[in-house]
């Protein structure tokens, strides 16, 4: 049990370790941007629909 | 079906898409398993991948309209194809950054020059002078047949950057089978997709309605009188 | 009157243009010099090591035809719109993709002419030789001059007519020029430094499709262009 215990401990989750603040970087990104656009689209919108 | 029941539908739309959204992005975040190689770094595909899909759906729809826009003048088919530009700009701008930040951990580096990744690179750069043209031309009609004119020139180019860089060089990640890959990490993958598709309509729809509101405001008589001419939407 | 056709209208227009441009001559002067400080400015940002100079060679003498091409685009059709040269053209009226097939290849031909001047500067500058035979280089100069030649009129015509066309032009040309400008670099520094994998070829092949599909994109479009 002991030398399976070493073994999976030496293979590991993955060759990159944690790279958590890459995925949250990546999504804040994604997430920020995309609202963003959304704001922008909905304000133009409204303005739009104010000329008419 | 009638005009209020379709606003209603619509309104209703936006959270649905924001609950499809999230539940895929949990799906993505905490139920798909960390990669073999990569570990949980692999989790910004299922933000990438439908990101730049989206991006590619936008520039062909883009190209449609405008190859069609020649053939039969119409403000609709303008009014989607800038609205088409627009998005594939915004995707394809937030989707290539998630791929650099991918790039950092797996590759080591922010950027490479191999095909894929530089063909997206000038496409966006393309798109933003198609913008700038729409911008910078007054003349409803004129603007219409030039921009579909730029379009299509580029959208003709997108093939022939893609093979001049692969003769350049190469690295890309080879694309997995699905067949190859851990069940949960497809699921997370056609969720989000599924999800990032759902947006990308929502966000065409809106784009579209203040693309052709500007563009009849823009070929209508502003107070008319009875038996003026007006444009009409065809 | 019997409207000439296409070829005659091509040859017509054509010796018109060259013949505006000869007339103009300090505006080709102008081109020349500019050209040539471009290079100048090259070296001096990127050298003083002339291995490193004499490898990039070929990147350098595209860029600086590239960059002058955007300066003789713009500048052949501001003649025409300040005259309504254009218009007046079109009501005679003469086939469009003649007038295309003329300024692209006037225009052409000003580029072919600025890159065989360079060549002898860029030997004497950055000290580089011709390992291939010259003709192989003047066959890809005429390639890639005609391949900046076809989307610059095009959208020359189009960056004429609209706002802010001194940055539109360049905006539009440059990513849709990126292959052609791979391939012509490419090529010229095999040139330069011999091709030990036989790759000369395959770049011609590639600008020579290119032209191809944009001189017949142009044939296509420009009348749509220019149409009222």
């Amino acid at each position: 049990m002991n030398a399976l215990h070493t073994v999976l401990a030496a293979v590991g989750e993955g060759r990159i370790h944690g790279g958590w603040e890459y995925v949250k970087a990546a999504y804040g990104i994604c997430w920020t941007g995309l609202s963003l656009y959304a704001l922008s689209l909905w304000i133009r919108s409204r303005r739009s629909e104010d000329v008419k | 079906m009638d005009a209020r029941m379709r606003r209603a539908l619509e309104i209703a739309a936006v959270p649905a898409v924001a609950c499809i959204f999230g539940y895929a992005a949990y799906v993505g975040l905490v139920v798909a398993p960390p990669d073999r190689e990569m570990g949980d770094v692999q989790r910004i595909m299922y933000a990438h991948v439908p990101m730049v899909q989206m991006m590619l759906l936008a520039g062909t729809i883009l190209f449609v309209c405008s190859v069609l826009y020649l053939f039969r003048a119409s403000w609709k088919t303008d009014a989607l194809a800038e609205a088409a530009a627009e998005i594939a700009l915004v995707f394809g701008a937030i989707g290539t950054t998630l791929g650099s930040i991918w790039g950092r951990p797996t590759w080591g580096v922010y950027w490479a020059w191999d095909p894929r990744l530089t063909t997206v690179a000038i496409l966006l750069v393309a798109l933003a002078g198609y913008l700038a043209l729409r911008r910078f031309v007054d003349d409803p009609e004129r603007r219409a047949v030039w921009a579909a004119v730029t379009a299509i020139i580029i959208a003709v180019d997108v093939p022939i950057i893609y093979f001049s860089v692969k003769w350049w060089k190469s690295l890309h990640q080879v694309q997995s089978n699905p067949r190859t890959v851990d069940p949960q990490m497809v699921l997370a993958l056609r969720w989000n997709i599924s999800a990032f598709f759902l947006v990308f309509i929502v966000f065409l729809v809106v784009r579209y309605r203040i693309a052709l509101a500007a563009r009849m405001r823009e070929v209508t008589v502003p107070d008319s009188q009875p038996g003026t001419r007006q444009a009409v939407a065809s | 009157m019997r409207v000439p056709g296409l070829l005659t209208s091509t040859w017509v227009l054509l010796r018109k243009d060259l013949l505006v441009e000869w007339r103009s001559r300090s505006r080709i002067n102008a081109l020349v010099f500019f050209s040539l400080a471009t290079l100048l400015l090259f070296s001096f940002a990127l050298g003083p090591d002339t291995a490193l100079l004499r490898r990039n060679a070929g990147g350098y003498l595209w860029l600086a035809l590239l960059l002058s091409s955007v300066l003789a685009l713009g500048e052949s059709f501001r003649v025409e719109r300040e005259n309504a040269a254009l218009e007046g053209l079109r009501l005679v009226p003469v086939d469009a993709r003649a007038i295309f097939l003329s300024k692209g290849l006037a225009n052409a031909v000003l580029l072919i002419g600025l890159g065989i001047l360079l060549v002898p500067v860029l030997i004497a500058l950055l000290d580089v030789r011709l390992v291939l035979p010259w003709p192989r280089l003047f066959g890809l100069t005429v390639l890639g001059c005609l391949a900046i030649a076809a989307p610059g009129t095009l959208y020359g015509a189009i960056a004429s007519h609209a706002r802010a066309r001194d940055v539109l032009l360049p905006l539009l040309l440059f990513p849709v020029l990126i292959p052609a400008l791979v391939a012509a670099a490419k090529g010229t520094a095999l040139v330069f430094e011999g091709d030990p994998m036989e790759q000369f070829d395959s770049w011609v092949a590639l600008l020579a499709s290119f032209d191809i599909l944009y001189w017949g994109l142009g044939v296509v479009l420009f009348p749509r262009v220019v149409e009222e």
